[in-house]
């Protein structure tokens, strides 16, 4: 579905959505979550985090579609339905509108049930209100009386199964229960780790229930899909980028002298680290998590960094590759040395393929290796499976990234993780091509150049088209 | 400034900065209405003109026009010296036929790999790679400021995602063409008019029919617009013995040939490259105005992600209270009774209640609604008992109500615990609140058990 925008300009009012549920249930990460604001209130595993009511809104092309109300927990829902009881045998038949307003302006509602009343109050301003329960918890009394005292508010309300996937959710004891109330439309929803699509189904169910604002919402979805589309995009260019910066790093060498090796392969693992981590941090900062989110215990990352270094030989054992055939390998971890230079290592294939694409340029830089050859320099660059394991990992990172809840229980690279990305004996061609051109390690920004052709740019776009057709059959 | 310079601008002003960030200018852009685009737009028109970029640009594109001026103007001297070149003096006879070809036929070749260029997927338009050569040249002469690569980059990359990258080179390429050709056409109007040219064809091997039809079906599309074409025998004439021919071409008969050859000049020569420069410069300003900011993009994302946001807090709309009510333990000391409790407050159904291993002198309740709760209070208030062990489950949040009907009920007797079942299937923070809020109801430490049969020893002993 795609974003109509003349259906865009005819929405005029934004929806306005209480979240509501018992205290501790994930009612503000639920916000976090459809924000995509991880520092919108505070979570914590504190009943009563939140204590008063603060609002977020949802924009789609500068206008604000939905207004969203994060709430304080209900903590004493059975005496609050008590006083409700008592207050109404007085007044005989009255609708349930009316006892909640009549309520609020009790005593009561100032003191004792003042957070119950702050929901009530807000609750009765919305058009909907998601009613967030933990799956885990069993179906108690004070549930079934929370929701008689929301119902009362005569307000669409949409139960939101928060905490689904763990084993001890009790899904169908809840879902029992909820039809017992006349509530039928019910979504499974984690706040802390979504399902891929969980946002949309939230939306739809919503839709349902509220078919005057359908436009909004199918506007919403259909812009956090083109979003979703163009994030995974944006992903796929980082670490296209990535690699090949990484596949065109060299560091040369005058001798094969162990010491001499030792230090430059330090220097250039060192960049190659640094390389990665930047990445992971971009790739993070694009899907906005921070280092320091509770969330990040669904990623495979520890403080925003990979446990397993790189260059260590379980890493890539871990999925199934060996490092380099050269006789330097066990000297040099992750470094393959370019003996015949622009040759053997390249491979005529390479070199022919590079020189078809790249025609002048490569030439160029074909002659100073020659000039590395007649002054018996080497070149050390980093070795195919170190980049088959940075493509892997980064894919695995993004994959974790799209998809948190799953991510969570298998947080260990499989062994598997490797094998799709890349598989074979060669690399792609860009990469290859990557290789022979030493000054497409950097950044396009740092050194301007007038070339008609950004054939750098035009390498990273293909090993993207690569990635994607790997990660879509995944 | 067009739409495309807008963009062209915008994309040059972010290749001109390592760092995207720029308060200001963001503040500026973020004041306007409008989606990410049109507040990227604006966001760089503000940087443009405070860093000068803005004439940057309009210089760039000077010195482009300039250097199209010049290329053009060489082409209009070239096609002159050419066309003056292939017709000589007027000493010795003109080969009409190599002519025509001399002057034609570079053009018409690279045409044709213009027009093959499609098929094969590349960009043709030497001239055009000329023309941005020479555009570089001068910025890298004239302008020592790295911003000349920025606005340099920004356009080819601008145009070759759009696909336009070849309708531009396209552009000057036919341009130049066209000028080179009415260079040709001058120097061929000059040197007809001021000299007396004999025209002839010659052939080793080929029969003269073969030059009629030639020469005629050449003709036809110049004859369409009132170009003469010569008469057969004029042709057949044309193709004998010099000497012979210098005598007997009239005047009508090479005024004949000096229009066919004119007539095939502007027809094959130069209408074409007017007609595509045309074609192309359409499609190109067509192009140019659909162009459009991927703002999704990696370059614009996190721009246009402050720029214009998705989402954004609006605030706490209702402030929390300054304090939240709080409950305590009233103890009643010398009340206890005889019988040993135990209550379980909202225990699930399918929890093993009442729990093995409890000793058969204790009685047990379970507490979940509202007249459970009062009933059990009620009971508690008319016999106390000698022991009350109050159960909850550890794995379940605490709440407000739950810890206020806990303090009521502990309220009723001096002898009180509180034991959490299930602790092991709970997370070590939640035990840790549990704690904390049992502490703040007044029950003391020693009196909270997580383990099952320590809960169940204290509740079964008899003393």
């Amino acid at each position: 579905m795609s974003l109509d925008e003349h259906l865009l300009k005819a929405i005029d009012e934004p929806l306005r959505i209480t979240v509501a549920g018992h205290t501790n249930t994930g009612k503000t990460s639920l916000l976090r979550t459809l924000t995509r604001d991880a520092r919108f209130g505070e979570v914590s595993g504190r009943p009563g985090t939140t204590r008063h009511v603060e609002a977020a809104r949802l924009l789609v092309k500068g206008r604000v579609l939905l207004e969203l109300f994060d709430t304080p927990g209900m903590e004493e829902p059975i005496d609050l339905l008590a006083l409700l009881g008592q207050q109404a045998s007085g007044t005989g038949n009255e609708d349930g509108r009316a006892r909640i307003r009549r309520f609020l302006e009790t005593e009561p509602a100032q003191t004792r049930f003042e957070q119950e009343a702050k929901v009530l109050r807000q609750l009765m301003k919305s058009d909907a209100a998601f009613y967030v329960l933990d799956a885990r918890d069993p179906v108690l009394a004070k549930h079934r009386d929370e929701l008689e005292i929301l119902r009362l508010c005569g307000v669409p309300l949409l139960p939101l199964l928060n905490f689904v996937a763990d084993p001890g959710a009790r899904e169908d004891e809840w879902r029992d229960a909820l039809a017992g109330l006349g509530l039928h439309a019910i979504v499974r929803f984690d706040t802390v780790a979504p399902t891929q699509d969980g946002e949309r189904l939230l939306y739809s169910k919503l839709a349902n229930l509220l078919d005057a604002h359908s436009n909004t919402l199918n506007a919403l979805i259909a812009s956090h899909a083109e979003d979703a589309h163009d994030r995974h995009q944006s992903a796929l260019m980082l670490i296209a980028e990535l690699l090949i910066e990484v596949a065109a790093l060299q560091q040369r060498v005058s001798s094969l002298d162990a010491q001499e090796l030792e230090k430059a392969s330090v220097t250039l693992n060192d960049r190659v680290r640094a390389r990665e981590q930047e990445s992971v941090e971009r790739l993070l900062s694009l899907y906005r998590f921070y280092p320091d989110d509770i969330e990040n215990a669904a990623l495979p990352l520890v403080e925003g960094r990979w446990q397993q270094d790189l260059f260590d030989p379980y890493t890539l054992q871990a999925m199934g590759l060996k490092l380099g055939s050269g006789a330097a390998a066990g000297a040099v971890a992750g470094v393959g040395i370019d003996l015949m230079v622009g040759g053997i290592t390249l491979g005529l294939a390479t070199a022919i393929g590079a020189l078809l694409g790249g025609g002048l340029q490569t030439l160029r830089h074909y002659g100073s290796h020659l000039m590395g050859l007649i002054s018996g320099e080497k070149i050390l660059r980093i070795d195919d499976n170190i980049l088959r394991a940075l493509a892997a990992r980064q894919c695995h990172l993004l994959q974790a990234l799209e998809s948190r809840g799953h991510a969570a229980q298998h947080k260990i690279m499989a062994a598997d993780a490797a094998d799709t990305v890349f598989a074979g004996q060669r690399l792609p061609a860009s990469l290859r091509q990557a290789q022979a051109n030493p000054d497409w390690a950097h950044e396009a920004n740092t050194k301007p150049s007038f070339e008609f052709e950004d054939r750098r740019q035009y390498a990273i776009d293909e090993l993207a088209q690569i990635l994607a057709t790997k990660t879509d059959t995944k | 400034m067009s739409e495309f310079n807008k963009r062209w601008l915008a994309d040059a002003v972010r290749r001109n900065r390592t760092d995207t960030r720029d308060e200001v200018a963001e503040k500026h852009a973020r004041s306007l209405t409008g989606d990410a685009e049109q507040r990227i737009l604006a966001w760089a028109e503000f940087i443009a003109e405070r860093d000068g970029l803005k004439d940057r640009l309009q210089a760039w594109r000077h010195s482009a026009g300039w250097a199209l001026l010049g290329l053009l103007l060489l082409g209009l001297l070239s096609g002159f010296a050419a066309a003056l070149a292939v017709l000589g003096d007027s000493s010795s006879p003109v080969n009409v036929i190599w002519a025509l070809g001399s002057l034609l036929g570079i053009n018409l070749l690279l045409l044709l790999v213009w027009l093959l260029s499609f098929s094969a997927n590349t960009q043709a338009g030497s001239l055009g790679r000329l023309w941005y050569l020479m555009t570089v040249a001068f910025q890298k002469r004239l302008q020592k400021s790295g911003s000349a690569a920025a606005i340099t980059q920004a356009f080819t990359t601008l145009t070759a995602k759009a696909g336009l990258s070849r309708w531009w080179l396209s552009v000057v390429s036919h341009l130049s063409w066209l000028s080179i050709m009415l260079g040709v056409l001058a120097g061929l109007m000059l040197a007809l008019a001021l000299r007396s040219y004999v025209f002839v064809w010659e052939t080793t091997i080929l029969p003269t029919s073969v030059f009629i039809g030639l020469v005629e079906s050449l003709g036809v599309l110049p004859g369409m617009l009132g170009f003469a074409t010569p008469s057969p025998d004029a042709i057949a004439i044309s193709g004998a013995q010099t000497e012979t021919i210098m005598a007997a071409q009239s005047d009508l008969q090479r005024r004949a040939w000096a229009s066919w050859l004119t007539g095939c000049l502007l027809v094959y020569g130069i209408l074409p490259r007017l007609l595509l420069s045309v074609v192309c410069w359409l499609r190109l300003t067509f192009g140019l105005r659909n162009i459009r900011l991927q703002t999704s993009s990696l370059a614009w994302v996190s721009l246009a992600g402050r720029l214009a946001p998705d989402s954004e807090k609006a605030g706490v709309t209702d402030p929390a209270p300054v304090s939240l009510p709080s409950f305590r333990r009233r103890t009643r000391p010398g009340r206890a009774g005889e019988a040993s409790l135990l209550v379980g407050l909202e225990i699930a159904s399918d929890l093993p209640w009442p729990p093995g291993g409890l000793a058969d002198r204790v009685q047990t309740h379970l507490v979940d609604s509202r007249q459970q709760r009062e009933y059990v209070l009620e009971q508690l208030g008319v016999d106390p008992p000698h022991k009350l062990l109050l159960a909850c489950v550890a794995a379940q949040s605490p709440d407000r109500g739950a810890l206020h009907w806990l303090a009521e009920a502990a309220s009723q007797t001096s002898s009180v615990a509180v034991w959490l079942m299930g602790a092991d299937r709970a997370s070590v923070e939640r035990l840790a609140i549990w704690r904390q809020c049992l502490l703040d109801l007044g029950i003391s430490a020693q009196m909270i058990f997580d383990a099952d049969d320590k809960a169940l020893a204290w509740v079964g002993e008899s003393s």
